[in-house]
């Protein structure tokens, strides 16, 4: 969406242009700056909270929030610049550079009309494509209740007695079946992240979560790619929580598979004073400190990460941390160098680590 | 002792006085503790330290499934196990279609299972959300739950949101007996309103006498000793710490499901 906005205010027929910073990054091509703003390199306008603020300069800086953005309009003689502080050179030099609150709010309004007319459209159009998607994952679900049957026709008293029971061909089809579905789960938070909060609510114990998706993951993947799980830790918390928590293990774990350039992945999960402490560490390639801060972005992977994995998209790690989102909690990326190279790459101590609050959702 | 009774005589008038007296107060003491015994015998005193432990006592724990309706509203009645609903005990329609103007018959099940494409004739896209919004109008309490497999479509968000629980379609025989018991418990079963109401004390900063007080007058109240006014009367007194309407309401609500 930043793009978006920033492609209207920077385009020759918005014609109500003002000299911006979005999330304290100048607009270049929208109004020109204040000639005291150019040589001003600070900007501690871009820090301002709320409303307007006037600078050490006599300047005034209006602030607001769109769609998630923050959005400075700054070099201004505003409302609460006083009058007396005004000289003659700051006059001349800000001649056109007024502006009151209500222009900006107008200004603010005009945007915001213009991103929510844009946001249906791009929800409309998505809608549209996603249609073909929809018998897909019916086929899904129904792959997965007829997998569950053929289990339930053989003996045992308990679903895992019944499991056992079964020929690796029904085992496998089970499996499988199940990480469609979690597949299809993540695709659904990926185009609506308000999936993420739809379905019960459920008090589960973290650490049987994770248990039984590295024995999905391992059974599907783990083994293939010879990758190994150790469950570390104590656990017994149960936590109030969203169907789609589980999405969280799937991509953190399925995450490190992909990148771990050794065969043990260690998930440690612990009770703390907070909540459940959950770490997933591998050794991979090198994320650098301006990696981390992008990591969880949308569509975003580390420079290393694309060298050796070609078929990732950058999805997991945002739908992670878009699920930890709705569970109040974030998910925090560490990678600490082992000073030696794979292949040409820097290897590190990669952990994602998190902790779920005690009090749920 | 010749000594003490010649004090005692000495005493005479003062001697008698606290013989009169503390034979009284005897006499008072044993009359009380009797009264008291006799009234406990034969009066109804409950033991319960809340509604949740008298409703056991009582074996009201769940609620009766042969009463209780359902409707699927969908276009693909073959996702859901009907047959299965119904020999579990529930009564099950099936409705693949449905004009905005016949409404009202919905009206009268307890639970709606509403897709949203292709059920309402007027708007066969996203007929399903007005169709949840007028219920909804009329009808806040109406239990709904949101079927589809269209979770990732953002323009279908508040059908979802509106909806008092969620399902995806298809769904196996013991996933959707499952959510039908669980959103009938949470409206229809006496023990969860009974917890709702224990939990609403719970917080407060009531003594455990006064608990045990107006625990015997809820129960009065639920079992029909005395009217609605007259609970709110008899609740007076501890209207510091309880809001005694919210209260009465939580009981309404318990009372309706015995």
């Amino acid at each position: 969406m930043i793009g978006i906005i920033e492609e209207i205010l920077s385009s020759e027929d918005y014609n109500f242009k003002l000299s911006v910073a979005l999330n304290k990054k100048r607009i270049i091509n929208s109004a020109p700056e204040h000639i005291i703003c150019s040589t001003c390199h600070d900007k501690p306008c871009f820090d301002f909270l709320a409303g307007e603020e006037v600078c050490d300069n006599s300047l005034s800086s209006y602030r607001t929030v769109v769609n998630d953005i923050n959005i400075v309009a700054y070099g201004y003689l505003g409302d609460k610049v006083n009058a007396k502080a005004i000289t003659k050179k700051l006059r001349n030099d800000s001649k056109g550079r007024s502006l009151k609150l209500i222009h900006f709010e107008e200004w603010v309004k005009r945007l915001s009309l213009i991103t929510n007319q844009i946001n249906r459209t791009i929800s409309n159009n998505r809608s549209e494509v996603l249609h073909c998607f929809h018998d897909p994952v019916k086929w899904a679900t129904q792959v997965s209740i007829n997998s569950e049957r053929m289990i339930n026709r053989r003996d045992g008293d308990t679903f895992s007695e019944r499991f056992k029971n079964c020929n690796t061909d029904v085992k496998a089809i089970y499996k499988c079946s199940q990480l469609l579905v979690k597949s299809v789960e993540m695709v659904e938070v990926y185009f609506n992240p308000d999936s993420a909060a739809f379905g019960d609510t459920y008090k589960a114990n973290i650490y049987k979560i994770f248990d039984m998706v590295q024995a999905i993951i391992f059974h599907a993947e783990g083994k293939r790619y010879n990758k190994k799980f150790r469950l570390l830790g104590r656990s017994f918390r149960s936590v109030y929580m969203y169907e789609s928590f589980h999405i969280i293990a799937l991509s953190l774990i399925q995450n490190s598979i992909k990148y771990s350039k050794t065969s043990e992945i260690d998930i440690t999960i612990n009770d703390v004073k907070e909540g459940v402490g959950v770490e997933v560490v591998s050794h991979g390639p090198l994320i650098s400190e301006s990696e981390l801060s992008l990591i969880f972005n949308k569509g975003f992977r580390g420079k290393y990460a694309k060298a050796m994995s070609f078929d990732g998209m950058g999805i997991g790690l945002y739908i992670a941390q878009e699920i930890a989102k709705v569970h109040n909690f974030t998910i925090r990326a560490e990678s600490s160098p082992c000073n030696y190279q794979i292949e040409n790459i820097p290897m590190a101590k990669n952990t994602f680590s998190f902790t779920v609050p005690a009090i749920g959702i | 002792m010749k000594s003490f009774l010649d004090f005692w005589l000495e005493l005479s008038w003062f001697a008698n006085l606290l013989t009169i007296v503390l034979g009284a107060y005897s006499l008072y003491k044993v009359v009380m503790i009797s009264l008291k015994f006799v009234s406990n015998k034969f009066s109804k005193e409950y033991v319960y330290s809340d509604v949740s432990s008298y409703l056991e006592a009582k074996k009201y724990s769940s609620y009766n499934k042969l009463s209780k309706s359902v409707v699927i509203v969908d276009d693909n009645p073959e996702n859901y196990p009907v047959d299965y609903l119904r020999d579990f005990g529930f009564t099950v329609k099936v409705i693949e279609s449905i004009s905005l103007s016949d409404i009202s018959q919905l009206y009268n099940y307890d639970l709606i299972i509403l897709d949203i494409t292709g059920i309402v004739l007027e708007d066969p896209v996203r007929g399903g959300l007005e169709l949840l919004k007028r219920i909804k109008e009329v009808d806040p309490t109406k239990l709904i739950i949101s079927a589809s497999s269209k979770r990732f479509d953002p323009t279908l968000t508040d059908f979802f949101k509106l909806s008092d629980s969620q399902i995806k379609t298809p769904i196996s025989e013991t996933n959707l007996e499952n959510k039908i018991n669980e959103m009938f418990k949470k409206k229809f079963c006496p023990q969860t309103t009974a917890s709702k109401l224990d939990e609403y004390i719970l917080g407060k900063n009531i003594s455990p006498s006064d608990k045990s007080k107006l625990m015997t007058i809820t129960l009065k109240y639920i079992e029909g000793v005395f009217s609605g006014p007259d609970f709110l009367k008899k609740c007076s007194w501890i209207s510091s710490e309880l809001n005694i309407h919210k209260y009465k309401e939580l009981t309404d609500n318990l009372k309706g499901l015995m």
